[in-house]
């Protein structure tokens, strides 16, 4: 593939992501960015959302946690605290989440962990996002 | 020699005991299991990290964010990870006298600990914790580390603290436990051959770039360290518990050689008992 790039998605858990693809949009703190090859190198935040990757003509999509991206010259690496494709996810979770979540929110004792909340709660919103997106 | 019951008694201790003994050993063998895989897992997340941070700070160029200062004279902040059980070996014995060691070295030094056995350390000692974190298990995400970095990152804005630096147990299949110190603020940039070969573009800008960046850098950071700490302590309770279930075997046999000694003296004694009364009976009807 010519117009191909190298992308990884690392995660703590596992490497979620690797391999050579033709472009990626991801929702990075300032918007949604698209990444194809020969992009110029940078470094930008991710905001909790949706990747969505072209792979051989093939177009997937991911929910991923806040995190960071570096774009370089032959590999771009997107670093992120938690990421799911679609059929891990369950609706009934993602929605229970969100209901847990909404409750903690009300009774944040400081910003850090209140910045922690709601980045699992645009998680959470994405992840049911995606599902009815696939619907 | 014991009374036949005192022995059965005690041999029914140690029985007990070792159950209880193997139980924890087999569960800490299926915890280091899990822990080494996550560990393992971990690394290739942290070396990616490490190599991206590094590649951000060479090519940042005269910027310079607060986080990345060297202050030159002030407080150093040690976070102490140790365990909160017991049981567990030398693991904590090794691990907070060379905390202990690091923490007389620097001039005015603040304690944080994780887990309760090094802040009781710590107080006997006669240094006092400033915080205290709490439990940090296996079931732990991510996102549990937040509130460490906020608190770090508070800490570090102050004008007195010069450098923060975590002292855990690192943990490797190959060397096994060894206490390890590792230095979180200010963030040094690693020496590299490449340097500026192309200057990098921060979007929106440097400033809110890094200022998202290097919390996350630092939250895997802690990640890491609390998950081999974690993965350690599991390693070492291991290890506590084979050496006690082998010294509860030998205990037993011990034990059972003398129960049977005393129960063959106690039919030994019958025997002769009843011997010398069917003497006695036979020498009357003569």
């Amino acid at each position: 593939m010519r117009n191909s790039f190298m992308l990884e998605i690392i995660t703590p858990e596992k490497i979620f992501f690797s391999g050579d693809v033709e472009e990626m949009i991801i929702n990075a703190s300032s918007g949604e960015v698209e990444i194809m090859h020969h992009t110029l190198p940078m470094v930008t935040n991710i905001a909790p959302g949706l990747i969505s990757i072209v792979q051989n003509g093939r177009k997937m999509e991911a929910v991923c946690s806040d995190g960071f991206m570096r774009v370089g010259d032959s590999v771009t690496s997107v670093l992120v605290k938690g990421c799911k494709w679609p059929y891990e996810i369950s609706e009934k979770d993602a929605g229970s989440e969100i209901k847990i979540l909404n409750e903690r929110i009300k009774n944040v004792q400081s910003v850090g962990e209140y910045k922690t909340l709601k980045a699992k709660l645009a998680m959470a919103i994405a992840q049911l996002k995606v599902l009815h997106r696939k619907d | 020699m014991n009374s036949l019951s005192e022995i059965k008694h005690r041999i029914k201790a140690v029985g007990d005991t070792r159950k209880i003994t193997k139980a924890m050993e087999m569960v800490s063998i299926a915890k280091v299991n899990k822990l080494s895989q996550k560990c393992e897992q971990y690394m290739a997340y942290f070396g990616k990290m490490q190599s991206v941070m590094s590649d951000i700070l060479l090519r940042t160029g005269e910027w310079v964010h607060p986080c990345l200062k060297d202050k030159g004279k002030g407080q150093s902040v040690f976070f102490v990870i140790s365990s909160d059980n017991g049981l567990v070996g030398g693991f904590n014995h090794n691990l907070l006298n060379f905390a202990l060691s690091k923490v007389m070295e620097a001039d005015n030094p603040i304690v944080c600990t994780q887990g309760s056995e090094a802040e009781s350390f710590f107080k006997k000692k006669g240094i006092s914790v400033l915080k205290r974190f709490e439990t940090f298990s296996d079931f732990s995400e991510i996102y549990n580390v937040d509130k460490y970095v906020e608190y770090f990152l508070e800490l570090f804005a102050e004008k007195t603290v010069r450098q923060v630096s975590v002292i855990f147990s690192s943990f490797s299949s190959k060397t096994g436990v060894c206490p390890k110190i590792i230095k979180l603020l200010p963030i040094k940039a690693e020496q590299s051959k490449e340097r500026y070969l192309y200057e990098i573009y921060y979007e929106p800008t440097p400033e809110e770039v890094l200022d998202g960046v290097i919390p996350q850098y630092l939250s895997g950071m802690i990640y890491g360290c609390l998950l081999q700490s974690l993965t350690s302590e599991f390693f070492s309770r291991r290890m506590a518990m084979d050496s006690a279930v082998k010294n509860a075997d030998k205990l037993l046999q011990e034990l059972s050689t003398e129960y049977n000694r005393a129960r063959q003296n106690a039919v030994t004694n019958e025997i002769s008992d009843i011997v010398t009364a069917v003497n006695g009976v036979s020498d009357e009807r003569l």
